[in-house]
C-alpha cells in the first residue's frame, strides 16, 4: 500500500535528519558517519541535501529563505479559517479525500510505531507483536501496616480516622495524605512520666505509588513509588527513629525545648551496609533504591549528618565515632554512598557540593527530572512509576538527556519523547525492551 | 520547573487551545513553507499549501497524540497537496516527460526535501535559543551580512566583543541542541505555552 510504503521512508528521512545534526554539532560517532554515508549513497536527492547542509553558506542562505515567510499575515488567515466553520468545505482541494487519507495515515503511523518498527528491527518472520500500550501514570497508593499486623490498604480507605493506636490517631485527611495525630492532653512528644509502648507502624508504596505522610512529631515525609518508612506511633526517649527503604524526601520538624535528634535509617537494600542520617530540624531527600549505585542523601536545608556503619548490622543505638564514617553535609551538599564497595572507609561517603537540589527533589513536584542521565537511569525511575519492566537488546546508545517529564504523562507519550530523541523500544506485555 | 507540571502542549492541542495551536505553528509552518516551495517550485502556492495543512491540523486537533504525529501529519498531508497540485497543473501543459517528472518527486525527492527542512528548523531554534545579545550578533553578521567593524558601531561595542559574541554562538548552536534531545525543546515548548496562558 502506497501510505506504509511513504511511512517506511519516512524513518529514513527522521534518521537522516538525526544523522545531519548530529553531525553538523560534531557529536557523531564512527559508527553513525557510516551509517550516513550508507544513507547519503542511497539517493542522488539524499547527496544533494547532504551537501547543502554542509556548506555553511548555503545553510544560512536556506535558513534565509525559510524565514521568509510572513508569518504573522499567514497566523491570521489561518486563525479566520479555523473559528470560522461556516464554509470550509469549498476552501480545502478536495477535503473529504484528504481527510480520509489523513485517518489513514495517523492509523498506519501509530501502527508503523508500534508494529513495523519492530518487525523490521527483528526480521520478518518473527511474529510480531502488536500490543496495545496505554499504561497510566503512578498515583497516591500506598499500603499501612499497624503495629498488631493488620494491614490497610489507604487507596480504598475513606477519608478520616483510618485506625487508632497507643493514644494516636491515624488520620487520611485526603487522597495520599495520612497523619498522626496524638490524642493526649499536652500533644507533647517529650519523654513522659508515662512510658509508652513503642508500637511500630510501616508505610510503604508499591511501584507507581506514591504517599505523604505526617508524623505524630509533625514532622512532613513524601515517599515515593516502592518505598516504605518504619515509625512508632508516638516517639519517645531522646530520638526519633524511622527507617527507610526506596526514596523519600522529609521534612523534619524542630522539636520545642530540649533538640531531640531525628535518625533516619537506611535499609541497606545489598544488607551489607548501615546508613544512618541524624538531623535536627530541616529539609532533604534520600535515594536508595536497591537499583541505583549509590544512596543519596541531598540536603536542601539545615545541617545532617551521614553515618555509614562497617557493621552489617542498623544501629540501633546513637553512632558513636569507633563503629561508623560520619560526614556533615551543608544545603546545597548531597552524600553519595556507594551500594556496592568492598572495603569501608572515611571516603565511602563522597559529599558533592552545589548540586542541582531541584534535581533531587523533582519527583516530589511533580517532574522526572534528568541530568545527563543514561538511558538505564531514565528507565529505572520510569520503570518505578509506571509499574513496568526494562529489558535491553543489543548496543545500548550513550546518549545522555537532560529534561524533565511530568509524571501525570502516560508511558506511551514518554516513549513518544524518547523516541523523538533517538531511543527505540520494543514493547510486550509490560514489558519495554530498548533496542538499537 | 513548575510551571509545566499540569499542563502539557499536547493537552492543551489537543483540549483546542489558541495558544498551544500557536506553539504548534511557530514551531513548523515556516519549514512547512520551506519544504511545500521547494516540492511545486512556486512560493506563492506553497504558502498556500502549507497553510492548508495547517488549518485541516488544527480541525482535527484532538486526534493527535504526539508531536511527531503532528509533525508526520503535516509532512504527509503537504506532500499530498502538492503532488495533486502538480497533478493538476500539468495536466494542462501534459507530456509524458513531465509524468515521469512527477513520479520523481514522490519518494527519496520528496523525503529529502522534508529532511532539509528539518534540519533547518533544528537550526533555526538553536539560534533562537541563544542569549539575546549573542543572537542579535549572530543574526546580523550571517542574516545582515554586517561586517565586525559595522556591528561594533551599530551596538557601541568593541570588535573583540563582537567576535567573542560569534564564536560563544557558534559553539552553543553546536552544543545544546542534541545533547539536550528533542526532549527538552519539547519542554521548553510546554514552559512557553504556559507562561504565555498566565498572561
Amino acid at each position: 500500500m502506497e501510505t506504509e510504503l511513504h511511512l517506511l521512508n519516512t524513518t529514513e528521512a527522521d534518521e537522516l535528519t538525526a544523522l545531519l545534526l548530529k553531525q553538523l554539532r560534531q557529536e557523531i560517532t564512527d559508527g553513525e558517519t557510516r551509517q550516513l554515508n550508507d544513507l547519503v549513497a542511497k539517493h542522488p536527492s539524499y547527496k544533494r541535501v547532504y551537501e547543502r547542509i554542509n556548506n555553511e553558506e548555503q545553510l544560512l542562505a536556506d535558513l534565509l529563505v525559510m524565514k521568509q515567510v510572513d508569518k504573522q499575515g499567514w497566523w491570521q488567515k489561518i486563525s479566520e479559517q479555523t473559528v470560522a466553520r461556516a464554509k470550509p468545505r469549498s476552501f480545502f482541494r478536495r477535503w473529504s479525500f484528504y481527510v480520509a487519507a489523513a485517518v489513514m495515515l495517523i492509523i498506519a503511523a501509530l501502527t508503523y510505531r508500534f508494529v513495523i518498527t519492530d518487525r523490521l528491527q527483528k526480521g520478518a518472520n518473527e511474529k510480531q507483536v502488536s500490543v496495545k500500550i496505554n499504561i497510566p501514570p503512578g498515583g497516591n497508593k500506598a499500603t499501612l501496616t499497624l503495629a498488631n499486623g493488620s494491614v490497610i490498604n489507604l487507596d480504598y480507605a475513606s477519608t478520616g480516622t483510618v485506625a487508632e493506636e497507643n493514644n494516636t490517631r491515624i488520620v487520611k485527611l485526603k487522597n495520599g495524605e495520612l497523619k498522626y495525630e496524638p490524642v493526649s492532653q499536652d500533644g507533647s512528644i517529650e519523654h513522659t512520666g508515662n512510658q509508652l509502648v513503642n508500637n511500630w507502624n510501616v508505610l510503604s508504596t508499591p511501584v507507581g505509588g506514591q504517599y505523604r505522610l505526617v508524623l505524630p512529631d509533625g514532622s512532613k515525609v513524601w515517599l515515593n513509588a516502592a518505598s516504605s518508612i518504619k515509625y512508632p506511633t508516638h516517639f519517645t526517649g531522646n530520638v526519633r527513629r524511622v527507617a527507610i527503604t526506596g526514596e523519600a524526601w522529609f521534612e523534619v520538624s524542630h522539636v520545642k525545648g530540649a533538640p531531640v535528634p531525628f535518625v533516619v535509617s537506611i535499609n541497606s537494600p545489598s544488607g551489607g551496609r548501615a546508613v544512618e542520617v541524624e538531623v535536627l530540624g530541616t529539609e532533604f531527600n534520600i535515594n536508595a533504591y536497591p537499583d541505583e549505585d549509590a544512596i543519596k542523601t541531598t540536603l536542601l536545608k539545615g545541617k545532617i549528618k551521614v553515618f555509614v556503619f562497617d557493621g552489617a548490622a542498623a544501629g540501633s543505638l546513637l553512632p558513636d565515632a569507633e563503629a561508623s564514617r560520619s560526614k556533615q553535609l551543608t544545603a546545597g551538599q548531597q552524600a553519595q554512598i556507594p551500594v556496592i564497595t568492598k572495603e569501608l572507609g572515611s571516603d565511602s561517603i563522597k559529599v558533592v557540593n552545589g548540586v542541582d537540589t531541584e534535581l533531587a527533589i523533582a519527583w516530589k513536584n511533580g517532574l522526572h527530572s534528568f541530568k545527563n542521565a543514561d538511558i538505564k537511569t531514565i528507565m529505572r525511575m520510569l520503570g518505578r512509576w509506571y509499574n513496568i519492566e526494562i529489558g535491553y537488546e543489543g548496543k545500548i546508545p550513550d546518549y545522555k538527556f537532560t529534561g524533565s517529564i511530568p509524571r501525570t504523562e502516560n508511558f506511551s507519550a514518554v516513549l513518544n519523547m524518547l523516541e523523538y530523541a533517538g531511543i527505540h523500544f520494543r514493547i510486550e506485555e509490560k514489558k519495554i525492551v530498548v533496542v538499537p | 520547573m513548575k510551571h509545566f507540571q499540569d499542563k502539557s502542549l499536547l493537552q492543551e492541542f489537543k483540549r483546542g487551545n489558541s495558544h498551544a495551536f500557536k506553539t504548534v505553528y511557530d514551531m513548523f509552518f515556516p519549514s512547512l513553507c520551506f519544504f511545500a516551495k521547494r516540492l511545486v517550485d512556486n512560493d506563492a502556492e506553497g504558502e498556500d499549501i502549507a497553510a492548508d495543512s495547517f488549518i485541516k491540523l488544527i480541525s482535527r486537533h484532538e486526534s493527535f497524540e504526539t508531536l511527531p504525529n503532528i509533525k508526520a501529519f503535516l509532512f504527509v498531508t503537504t506532500r499530498n497537496a502538492c503532488l495533486n497540485y502538480l497533478r493538476l497543473s500539468q495536466r494542462q501543459t501534459a507530456s509524458k516527460n513531465d509524468l515521469a517528472w512527477i513520479q520523481d518527486k514522490t519518494d527519496e525527492h520528496v523525503l529529502s526535501h522534508m529532511v532539509h527542512a528539518e534540519v533547518l528548523r533544528e537550526v533555526e531554534y538553536e539560534i533562537e535559543q541563544l542569549p539575546q545579545r549573542c543572537k542579535e550578533i549572530f543574526k546580523l553578521i550571517y542574516y545582515e551580512r554586517r561586517s565586525a567593524d559595522e556591528i561594533a558601531e551599530l551596538l557601541g561595542i568593541s570588535i573583540n566583543t563582537v567576535w567573542v559574541q560569534r564564536a560563544k554562538a557558534i559553539q552553543l548552536i553546536r552544543t545544546n541542541l542534541l545533547k539536550k534531545g528533542m526532549l527538552s525543546v519539547l519542554l521548553c515548548f510546554l514552559v512557553m505555552t504556559d507562561n504565555s496562558l498566565k498572561m
